[in-house]
């Protein structure tokens, strides 16, 4: 028994150095400066109002219904256009709804996203516009409206340098609202 | 740059029969009471219905109480779901491998009638009674498919036959409007294609005045989603659209 003993133990050993040899190390990661994100549980920003027109950051897609035609700026709400005269079309107003990237209107309701929430908005005064409903995670593609834009939003204090990925899915629970500058590890995100 | 972004989108594909069907092909389900969107619209509203295209799903709530959607239905589709086309009791499908025609009869409860699979793309849909137009168009995130306007017979619902391809660069969003098709080609200018005989559709002119995503033909003028904001042209002539106005940044 003790022959086999002194002929597997060596065996299993050179197995393992085997195993250990065929790994690549990979190059230590190192902290540098970066920073990280700091989230806030205040969920005013998801508040659905309306405001005066404003320039359009990220032209989306149309809606048009009656005499208004309706355009998301995407990620940030949807610009009110007044078509009574299509030749001297006018931006009237902007509603605020973070997260938008699509519209349908059906009678005194407009269909919209925040993010990937479902809102129904009562738009039967477009200037006092309300949510009336959420469905929350209806629509996950909406997660991409946030990948796209986040920069925009909100983007880390400094140019070149580390930062913590944020999170992509939101609730209104975490909504990215700052950021803090912390030791992190060099494989995360970077900001040209 | 984010892989389902509707204005890479393929090419568009049309579908277009022999009929001399020359009305608004979106007339029988939209009313006063619900305006309309543009082609790639990823939430349509029809039949007391809110329709969502998400990833490769077709979402369904019921809007009997508007004020509180409830889901019904959630129906997977194909690879890529990117746009809904209502017209009258069916919905068109544009997604990554194919247009899908699904029946909703029973609103909520959609039923696949037929489909027809292409080359990898994005494809924006619009139908009539007899014939769909889709846009194919290819680039890195979309797929490699040749960006066109692809015609389809749909007389057999169920089998649609792809009767004509006429090429056209970056072909993304379009509109019907009696006899002719606008196509938005990016910046490669908005297209104006004769479909009087819709399956030889020919090119009839190109304007330039702007990078174009999609068009929502409405009333006299044409709505047209811009890269830059939104233009508006008088259609009254379609030999001679006309712009007339927009808000631009």
């Amino acid at each position: 028994m003790r022959k086999y003993f002194f002929i597997v133990l060596p065996a299993i050993f050179s197995l393992y150095s085997c195993w250990h040899r065929s790994t690549v190390p990979e190059p230590p990661l190192v902290k540098v400066w970066g920073f990280k994100p700091v989230y806030t549980l205040d969920s005013s920003v998801l508040e659905i109002k309306a405001g005066a027109a404003r320039p359009i950051d990220i032209p989306g897609k149309i809606y048009a219904k009656g005499n208004l035609v309706f355009q998301n700026d995407v990620g940030r709400g949807i610009h009110v256009f007044d078509n009574i005269n299509p030749s001297a079309m006018r931006a009237i107003g902007f509603i605020n709804i973070l997260g938008s990237s699509e519209i349908s209107i059906r009678g005194n309701y407009l269909y919209t996203n925040s993010f990937t929430d479902l809102v129904v908005v009562d738009i039967s005064d477009w200037q006092q516009v309300k949510e009336v409903s959420r469905v929350k995670q209806a629509f996950i593609q909406g997660q991409e409206v946030y990948r796209a834009s986040y920069h925009e939003f909100l983007p880390p204090p400094e140019h070149g340098v580390w930062f913590e990925c944020p999170n992509l899915f939101l609730s209104s629970a975490q909504i990215l609202a700052g950021w803090v500058r912390d030791s992190i590890y060099n494989n995360n995100c970077f900001y040209q | 740059m984010l892989s389902y972004k509707h204005f890479i989108a393929a090419g568009t594909l049309i579908v277009v029969a022999g009929l001399a069907c020359t009305k608004e092909s979106n007339d029988a389900t939209q009313s006063d009471d619900m305006g309309t969107g543009g082609s790639l619209a990823r939430f349509t509203i029809a039949h007391n219905h809110l329709y969502l295209a998400d990833y490769n799903s077709l979402k369904v709530y019921d809007l009997t109480d508007p004020a509180t959607p409830v889901q019904r239905n959630t129906i997977n589709v194909g690879f890529g779901v990117e746009t809904i086309y209502p017209y009258r009791d069916k919905l068109f499908i544009g997604s990554r491998d194919g247009m899908y025609i699904y029946s909703v009869t029973d609103p909520g409860k959609p039923v696949k009638l037929g489909e027809a699979r292409h080359v990898r793309s994005c494809d924006p849909v619009v139908a009539n009674d007899s014939v769909a137009y889709v846009t194919l168009r290819g680039n890195s995130a979309c797929g490699p498919a040749q960006d066109g306007l692809y015609v389809y017979d749909i007389k057999n619902i169920t089998n649609p036959i792809q009767k004509s391809l006429l090429p056209l660069s970056q072909a993304g969003g379009l509109g019907l409007r009696d006899s002719v098709v606008f196509i938005s080609r990016g910046n490669a200018g908005l297209s104006v294609v004769n479909i009087k005989n819709p399956e030889s559709p020919t090119l009839m002119y190109t304007v330039n005045d702007a990078e174009y995503m999609d068009v929502i033909p409405y009333n006299d003028v044409l709505l047209c989603y811009v890269s830059n904001g939104l233009l508006v042209y008088e259609i009254t002539d379609l030999d001679h659209i006309k712009k007339i106005g927009g808000v631009e940044y």
